[in-house]
């Protein structure tokens, strides 16, 4: 794609030129963003009344270096907004009292959710934000098990970069 | 204040001071210099006038000490306080009155009074190389349309002879460092033509032979394959074939080239390489042989490039007995021929040698690729001239073909197409280069007073004496490109809002049309600088004899201080192209020919040694500004925001400087943002108040460079 700018030598550069430039990297390094998917495959058990984040045990995919298993963590590998989904499956959550998932960036809380406990089957729900980070950041999954008895989870964390701030 | 002038005459092996017979009564003046608007040397001057009592400094005169020493183009170098000042060669004008002051008249140049007179082109870069390897036989095959052979350029070595008909003389444009029209052996599909000849070499055991071929087929057709040279020996390897072959994988952007030499009686053996096609079809080809023990050791090169070695063990090299060109239908019977897929074959240059030889493949391209300043080198060396270059000759402009041009024009093409400084060097006969990188940015050599170190005559210029804002520039192998200012004090708007189309063409050679383009821009940009140009700049060093100007030259730059503000409210930085030096024995000033040195400080990126601020197309100021108000309320009407993210940097408005110290986050819309700057005000010293809608730029914008 074509800028329609031209620089010559000996001439002044405009900020708003390199503006521009700066512009146009960012739409055509959208193609492969910073991104990093990982699941945690095999069942966590969550103690009644435990609070963790859920360990990562396998990378889908990771573009930009941000996570590497076993972890709680994806990073942040360019300053930027990202978009941080979680996603978690409880086997047999129970129907009573609570079980909350929530993105924790850097260790501050910035979304969560109540899962839908029901005594038929599984309880599944994503939780998900777009949040500015800076590079050296991370985005974990905690989970908070309110339901009275132990429960096995299994789940997903995916951190995706939007694009810069300006 | 007296100064030591030494004036001395190189004869007889030494040098001898003459200073004792120099008439100081009147100054000597010398002269060197560079004019960045013509692109041209400015040849050196030396204008002195020597006593002459009895002839003695007639070097005609037989009665003279000097008589048979002392001649025309005699080196003479000039010091001043123990420094050398000037170099050059001096011609004799003797003054006869019988009865009357008896004197001689020196007139010296530099090197270019007598390397400019010269005007025949050097012959072509490949033509030079073959020849300094000594061959033992050398066809250029760049004979005329109407000849009938390929005359040889070494002696006692036979032409190159058709055999056959079909060659055509003169046909083909040859390879970039064998610019004149070439021998075309064959048209498409018709491998008919041969022309051949005999040696008979004195030297045996080892042998050379080089050859530039244009092969024009078709790299994709699976059946072409035809001979381009047949050769035979008078060792054991008796029969040898250069041939041209499709490559291995067809359409790969390759071409194969083979050499099969019969080993045994009957039996061939072959080395073949595959090398990139290149645009103009021609390729340098080199197959060498030589004898160690009872070994032959052969190898194949191509564009520079050793591809492939054998060994034949129990051989003896020999030597060449008879060549023969030409895509030829006869010969080995191992070797089967297709024509198709041939749109032409030509040959150039073909050299034998009988001892060791260079690989002369860059020369085959007309250097193409080297930079500026190593081709100045390489020329100086070459000729047996004294080129120096200031700098990393590696880090000039890279350069097309050498074309054929006499010694001093292709000197002068490599310093236009880099963009800096071609000068007489002052103190040795020679030539010095400062390449345009060495005038990115440079920091003062000398800083000089305007109240004490200057005479009164120097003024600032607002003219356009130098200024061209129309640029064509152009080579002779890519075409031309123009640029022209179009916006701005300096631009070809017709006057109030410009100067006016002042237009000019610059001859270079750049290896690539995008240089061309920046060449084109680069010229008009520096010379339009907004900044005056300096005139009448004379160092007093009688007025100012602490002045140090040891090392000043061409190329230094000099930045003018305490100059009033009423007079130019910056720094001057100029960048010094000229020098004329005056001296007696009790005076000695320097006029310094000038150009603005701002266009050159160009931006720098990175996190260390960052240079230049991008500047705002668009900005002015919302509110009138009193001659002290801090806060400067700004509008930019362009894609941007000022930022204060990298520290304090200064701003120009209506000629003012101020330093910016913090900057208010924007409002508004992208386009239309408002912020305020804190500043400090009047920092070039200027104090003023300032109108609703004054343009706000930075002071030290981010200039391009050039590639």
């Amino acid at each position: 794609m074509a800028l329609g700018l031209t620089f010559s030598a000996g001439a002044r550069v405009y900020a708003s030129d390199l503006q521009a430039i700066a512009d146009q990297v960012d739409v055509l390094t959208l193609g492969v963003p910073d991104m990093a998917i990982a699941t945690r495959a095999a069942a966590q058990s969550y103690t009644s009344a435990q609070q963790a984040a859920l360990s990562l045990d396998t990378e889908v995919v990771d573009t930009a270096a941000m996570f590497a298993a076993t972890s709680t963590r994806v990073y942040c590998a360019t300053t930027g907004v990202h978009q941080a989904t979680g996603y978690v499956n409880i086997a047999s959550p129970g129907s009573s009292g609570m079980f909350i998932a929530e993105l924790r960036l850097s260790g501050t809380s910035v979304a969560s959710i109540d899962l839908p406990l029901n005594s038929n089957g599984t309880a599944r729900a994503t939780v998900s934000v777009d949040k500015l980070m800076t590079a050296g950041q991370y985005m974990e999954l905690f989970l908070y098990n309110g339901t009275g008895g132990t429960r096995n989870v299994t789940g997903q964390l995916s951190v995706v970069r939007l694009g810069s701030t300006s | 204040m007296t100064h030591t002038v030494t004036a001395e005459l190189h004869y007889s092996g030494t040098w001898h001071d003459v200073t004792s017979d120099l008439r100081l009564s009147a100054p000597l003046t010398w002269s060197r210099g560079y004019s960045l608007a013509n692109l041209k040397t400015a040849a050196g001057q030396l204008v002195g006038r020597i006593t002459s009592v009895d002839g003695a400094w007639n070097p005609i005169n037989p009665m003279s000490a000097i008589y048979g020493l002392v001649g025309r183009n005699t080196p003479i170098r000039l010091s001043v306080e123990g420094d050398v000042r000037w170099y050059g060669e001096v011609s004799w004008t003797p003054m006869i009155r019988p009865g009357g002051d008896v004197y001689t008249d020196v007139a010296a140049g530099g090197l270019l009074q007598r390397v400019q007179r010269g005007t025949t082109p050097l012959k072509a870069p490949l033509y030079r190389s073959i020849v300094a390897d000594a061959p033992t036989a050398f066809w250029q095959l760049t004979d005329q349309a109407t000849d009938a052979t390929g005359r040889p350029v070494t002696a006692a070595t036979m032409p190159l002879a058709g055999t056959s008909t079909g060659q055509a003389w003169a046909q083909l444009d040859g390879p970039g460092g064998a610019p004149s029209k070439a021998l075309q052996l064959c048209a498409a599909n018709a491998l008919t033509a041969t022309v051949s000849t005999t040696l008979a070499p004195a030297n045996t055991g080892r042998w050379e032979l080089e050859i530039c071929v244009r092969a024009d087929i078709d790299t994709s057709d699976s059946a072409t394959h035809f001979i381009i040279a047949n050769w035979t020996t008078s060792g054991t390897c008796d029969d040898w074939f250069l041939t041209c072959d499709r490559p291995d994988t067809p359409g790969n952007g390759k071409i194969k080239f083979e050499v099969w030499y019969r080993h045994d009686p009957g039996a061939y053996r072959g080395v073949d390489v595959d090398v990139d096609e290149t645009t103009d079809h021609w390729y340098h080809v080199r197959v060498t042989a030589y004898q160690s023990g009872s070994n032959q050791y052969t190898s194949i090169y191509c564009n520079g490039s050793s591809l492939e070695d054998i060994d034949d063990p129990s051989s003896t090299t020999g030597s060449p007995t008879r060549i023969t060109l030409g895509p030829q239908l006869e010969g080995s019977p191992y070797f089967t021929f297709a024509t198709a897929g041939v749109t032409s074959v030509g040959v150039s240059h073909l050299a034998v040698y009988t001892a060791a030889a260079g690989d002369h493949y860059a020369a085959a391209t007309g250097y193409a690729g080297e930079t500026a300043g190593e081709r100045m080198q390489r020329l100086g060396t070459e000729e047996g001239i004294t080129v120096t270059v200031a700098g990393t000759a590696a880090d000039t402009t890279t350069m097309g073909a050498q074309p054929l041009a006499a010694l001093l024009d292709l000197l002068t093409e490599a310093a236009a197409t880099d963009g800096g400084l071609l000068f007489e060097s002052g103190s040795t006969l020679g030539l010095t280069y400062v390449p345009l990188a060495e005038l990115y940015r440079r920091p003062a050599d000398l800083t000089i007073s305007w109240a004490d170190d200057v005479m009164p005559t120097l003024r600032p210029a607002l003219d356009i004496a130098a200024a061209r804002n129309d640029v064509t520039a152009t080579s002779t192998t890519l075409g031309s490109h123009r640029y022209a200012i179009e916006t701005g004090p300096m631009s070809t708007a017709l006057p109030p809002d410009g100067i006016g189309r002042v237009d000019t063409t610059v001859n270079v050679n750049p290896q690539t049309f995008a240089q061309l383009v920046d060449i084109a821009s680069w010229v008009a940009w520096t010379l339009c600088s907004v900044r005056p140009r300096y005139l009448e700049l004379v160092l007093d060093l009688d007025a100012a004899p602490s002045l140090d100007v040891t090392g000043l030259d061409i190329g230094s730059v000099i930045e003018i201080s305490d100059i009033p503000t009423t007079v130019d409210p910056d720094t001057p930085r100029l960048i010094v192209t000229t020098i004329e030096e005056q001296a007696t024995n009790h005076r000695r000033t320097l006029r310094l020919g000038t150009v603005p040195a701002e266009p050159y400080d160009v931006g720098a990126l990175g996190s260390a040694g960052a240079a230049g601020w991008a500047d705002c197309r668009a900005t002015t100021t919302t509110e009138a500004l009193d001659a002290t108000e801090t806060g400067v309320d700004v509008a930019a009407a362009d894609l941007c925001a000022w930022t204060h993210a990298d520290g304090d940097y200064d701003i120009v408005i209506g000629g003012e400087r101020m330093t910016v110290t913090a900057v208010t986050a924007a409002a508004g819309a992208p386009g239309a943002y408002t912020q305020t700057l804190t500043v400090v005000r009047s920092v070039n010293g200027v104090t003023k108040t300032h109108a609703t809608g004054a343009e706000v730029h930075v002071a030290d914008p981010l200039i391009m460079a050039r590639r």
